[in-house]
């Protein structure tokens, strides 16, 4: 059975852990050769996983943060792969700050990561796709902070707020090319922080419900999202499934950005039960 | 959630899906489409209401998704638009949805776990001249899903929207009734993606949001228009007069 992206170049960045290797590794369980990046080198071992899903996938090292890092993995992977049909921009880091006390180095740094490093790889890989008629998608992660702000994120609501700017302003540019971009606002996903005090608690399987039953009124649906998820989501943009949907900024957060104030939701008698079979579908994904 | 043999060409195995509203090219493409996948369909139509009542009311099991369709656009300036008119047109988008998700919502919740997905228009969103008793209908099922989210969100259903641009699936009179031998250049100015859109986009974004792929998200109206709404329809009512902007043809481009 052919997959959704078979022999599609792939490109994720951050895509060695959490939610970028989820993302990573759909793709590749789908067809797709996948190309991911990230800081640290122990990625290396997340590419080798993808190339036994799928030979031809593999990790470069890079730190999105510097930008001639960053052109010179958009450049290996063009050596690599000679074009690229879909690029998902997927790295965000956060720096909880007010507005009025911003770091203004600090800030810098997030816009590099989140924004400047997308553009580098759009310079690099958009380029090729007009040039050789490649119907390519763009998937840009962006967050729920971007359209529901929440206090001390205001340096990376900026960076995500540019990053829907972005994703419309290049579908206008490049429709005519057959090129698609996209967003997806992505609200709590279980992922590495969650990952983290998850294992702090290994052992008390009360005690992590207790911890992610905290989270439960973060959205209308049972939450935090699994970072397979938003892989679903990622997957549909990037492929055929969404060949008429372009501009889009779309909200993954469950519904959370619709409540605009406390209110009481209908629940069924056995919710707690619920609640936990769907915790138990994160704990098994970490290994729990 | 997805899962790892996830097939894209079977993508709801077993499920009893409801196909609801108007009855039309799209709807037939649905019904094939739904079948191909897996899926056990259950058919009400409207017009006529009594044939959809009766329709509701034979269904047997309860279903796992609901699809509605609205009906396709027809154009008609504020002062021509008969309050019967816009009746029948609330009557068929909304009340009829109504009935359908009135009719559906026991059994998902029984069962804790369903889809509803309504296919309407990005005239929902977007101002066009001619459109004002269609988008508020439009508007009006939007805002019904978004509140259907939240309302039942605790009982693991899901409810999103298909926002329809042009598509040549139910639309191709009206559109060369309006734009007559410049209907092709027309998306030229206006789309992005440049072409109508067809029956296979729409069913494509319907199936990601009945299927455990879309798991997560709740409460979101899809765009399917070719990214229409993001350079704005303003060329749409004045085929032959200029664009307020044209974006830089490939040909010109250094």
């Amino acid at each position: 059975m052919k997959g959704l992206l078979e022999n599609k170049n792939c490109v994720v960045t951050s895509g060695a852990h959490g939610m970028g290797y989820a993302i990573a590794r759909l793709f590749a369980l789908q067809g797709g050769r996948v190309a991911i990046c990230g800081r640290d080198p122990s990625g290396r071992e997340s590419g080798e996983e993808l190339n036994r899903i799928r030979p031809g996938c593999f990790f470069i090292p890079c730190d999105l943060g510097d930008m001639d890092r960053t052109a010179a993995f958009g450049d290996a992977v063009l050596e690599k792969m000679g074009h690229v049909d879909v690029l998902v921009n997927c790295v965000g880091v956060n720096k909880r700050e007010y507005v009025d006390q911003i770091d203004l180095d600090t800030y810098d740094a997030l816009q590099n990561v989140n924004l400047k490093s997308a553009i580098v790889l759009i310079k690099k890989f958009v380029p090729v796709m007009m040039r050789r008629g490649i119907r390519g998608s763009i998937v840009n992660i962006s967050s729920i902070h971007s359209v529901a702000p929440t206090p001390v994120t205001g340096a990376y609501a900026a960076t995500k707020g540019g990053m829907n700017a972005l994703t419309r302003v290049l579908a206008a540019e490049t429709g005519q090319y057959g090129i698609r971009v996209n967003a997806l606002c992505c609200g709590w996903v279980a992922t590495t922080y969650i990952q983290r005090d998850l294992k702090a608690l290994e052992g008390d399987r009360e005690g992590q419900y207790a911890y992610l039953d905290g989270m439960r009124d973060s959205a209308p649906c049972l939450s935090p999202a699994r970072a397979e998820d938003i892989a679903g989501h990622a997957l549909f943009l990037a492929s055929d499934m969404s060949a008429y949907i372009t501009g889009a900024v779309l909200m993954d957060d469950g519904g959370a950005s619709l409540q605009t104030h406390a209110c009481e939701f209908p629940e069924p008698e056995d919710a707690r039960d619920m609640r936990r079979r769907y915790f138990d579908t994160i704990l098994e994904g970490f290994g729990e | 959630m997805i899962q790892d043999d996830f097939n894209h060409d079977r993508m709801l195995p077993g499920r009893h899906i409801l196909l609801a509203g108007y009855r039309g090219l799209l709807s037939r493409a649905f019904a094939e489409a739904l079948k191909k996948h897996g899926a056990r369909v259950s058919e009400a139509y409207l017009p006529p209401a009594e044939d959809f009542d009766r329709a509701l009311e034979d269904m047997k099991d309860p279903a796992d998704g609901l699809i509605w369709l609205v009906p396709p656009v027809r154009y008609v300036l504020i002062p021509d638009a008969a309050p019967e008119d816009i009746r029948r047109l609330t009557d068929q988008c909304l009340l009829g949805l109504h009935a359908a998700v009135r009719r559906v919502l026991p059994g998902m919740r029984e069962k804790r776990g369903g889809t509803l997905v309504a296919v309407t228009s990005d005239y929902a969103l977007t101002a066009v001249p001619g459109t004002a008793p269609y988008a508020a209908a439009c508007a009006a099922v939007n805002a019904y899903i978004r509140a259907a989210a939240v309302e039942w969100s605790r009982y693991g259903i899901r409810a999103n929207t298909v926002m329809c641009g042009f598509s040549a699936a139910d639309n191709g009179e009206e559109y060369e009734r309006l734009h007559g031998e410049e209907a092709p250049d027309a998306f030229r100015r206006y789309q992005p993606l440049e072409r109508a859109g067809t029956a296979e986009d729409i069913i494509g974004a319907a199936l990601f949001l009945s299927s455990g792929m879309s798991d997560f998200m709740t409460g979101e109206s899809l765009p399917v228009d070719g990214g229409a709404m993001i350079v704005g329809h303003s060329q749409v009512w004045h085929p032959k007069g200029q664009p307020a902007f044209v974006f830089p043809r490939k040909e010109d481009r250094a």
